[in-house]
């Protein structure tokens, strides 16, 4: 039983997509729970901004022809070097579409560049700890050219993240916990208009869920939350000082994964970031994304 | 069942969820400086404009005309004057720390210009910065803000 629920739990650390401007979506990386040298990750996700929240937490969802939605291919591969230590990448291509009434624009082309590693301590079962770098291969919202920015693909700025993942099993249920803490690096960024100096700031995310395994089967019936909090940005554009304030939101997600064998696994995913407050100064993002994973 | 929707009951109570508690976007929502009640004003080149709007501003694209003048040749009935400088013009949100994308200056007479591809990208308050630069420096700027 211990090691069919094992199978069962290998897409537990695959992330959500919950495209933001405003909170990065770094948390846990796709993490190789099984003992397996080699891990591939596919996803496909489309994800829709809902509505948008002032400083003060208000929030007004867009109206019908207010439209914003990215639409994603994903690719995390994964190395184990051996029993404990594994690194990984990630890469998105996406699609990236902004219609108003009278405006509308498009844009495809490929995000950041994801790398991570992770080590599982021998005096913890189930336990991984891990660092994330997010290189700003994309262009980003400070140098987007296109009209509507759509062309915005990345974060703009060097991040690196250190946090955790820790899996209880209990007959046919399990709790997941992780957390996060990133740190962006400042970054001059240059365009015809105007010379942007971003300072580095703090952000960090928790997240909780639980599943259920029924009928015995090789299905997993999970949800998690994560709030995710992101320090105010700082810095010139210009010559003038920027003064952000920080940017909160609660990611909700259901999902149902299903383990072929100890090699395939496939899994679908609604993350709803309306749900939960308190929000501020953020979007907030509904997706629904498939993945399938091999491993080897 | 009990406990999943005692716990989803709890988990929304918790804070002011935004499904519960949000409103609607509304059609030209806009608040702020859209018809200028006084004039805009480079206080170091003392140098003013005014600007008409195609329509009152809003979420997605938008277009305005800028007249400027000379405060000590003119006036805003004319006769209108270049910027003794570079002029350059961007959108910005203050809260979130970015922008949009670059705006599009066509002159269309002396001291006349046509402002579009001003696109809004997303709702809260939007600064439109208007700067003079001279050597890669800004050297006066007027903001004007907008809620939309």
């Amino acid at each position: 039983m211990k090691l069919i629920l094992l199978i069962i739990f290998s897409l537990l650390s695959w992330n959500s997509f919950g495209a933001s401007c405003c909170v990065s979506n770094t948390s846990i990386p796709n993490l190789m729970i099984l003992p397996s040298k080699w891990q591939q990750t596919f996803g496909f996700s489309q994800a829709r901004v809902i509505g948008d929240v002032d400083v003060k937490g208000t929030s007004t969802f867009r109206a019908k022809d207010n439209k914003e939605t990215t639409t994603a291919a994903r690719m995390d591969l994964a190395y184990g070097w051996t029993f404990r230590y594994q690194t990984g990448v990630s890469l998105k291509y996406q699609n990236k579409s902004r219609q108003f009434d009278d405006a509308q624009a498009n844009n495809s082309g490929w995000s950041d560049v994801g790398l991570s590693h992770a080590y599982a301590p021998s005096m913890f079962d189930r336990l991984w700890i891990f660092q994330t770098v997010n290189i700003p291969t994309a262009t980003s919202v400070y140098d987007a050219k296109s009209s509507l920015a759509v062309d915005a693909q990345g974060s703009g700025t060097y991040f690196t993240g250190l946090g955790f993942f820790k899996i209880n099993n209990f007959k046919e249920g399990d709790l997941t916990f992780g957390g996060e803490a990133h740190r962006s690096f400042g970054r001059d960024i240059h365009t015809a208009q105007s010379d942007t100096h971003l300072n580095s700031y703090w952000g960090g995310s928790f997240s909780f869920g639980g599943g259920y395994v029924p009928w015995k089967s090789k299905m997993r019936l999970g949800t998690n939350f994560t709030p995710r909090l992101e320090g105010p940005k700082t810095g010139t554009n210009n010559g003038t000082q920027i003064k952000g304030k920080q940017s909160l939101v609660w990611d909700s997600v259901i999902n149902a994964t299903y383990s072929f064998d100890a090699q395939y696994a496939a899994g679908v995913s609604y993350l709803d970031q309306t749900l939960i407050g308190p929000v501020s100064n953020t979007i907030l993002v509904r997706s629904l994304s498939f993945v399938f994973q091999s491993r080897f | 069942m009990r406990p999943i929707f005692l716990l989803m009951f709890l988990i929304l109570g918790c804070g002011e969820s935004p499904l519960l508690h949000h409103k609607n976007e509304k059609k030209n929502p806009v608040s702020g400086i859209f018809s200028l009640q006084s004039v805009p004003t480079f206080s170091v080149l003392k140098y003013q404009f005014k600007i008409d709007w195609d329509e009152t501003p809003k979420l997605g694209g938008n277009k305005f005309d800028l007249k400027m003048w000379d405060m000590n040749r003119g006036s805003d009935q004319g006769p209108f004057h270049d910027p003794p400088t570079e002029m350059n013009i961007f959108l910005w949100m203050p809260a979130m720390g970015h922008g949009s994308s670059p705006v599009k200056i066509s002159k269309i007479d002396t001291g006349e210009y046509r402002v579009s591809e001003i696109y809004f990208i997303m709702g809260g308050t939007w600064q439109i910065k208007f700067q003079l630069i001279q050597n890669s420096k800004v050297i006066d700027e007027v903001d004007l803000t907008y809620h939309l």
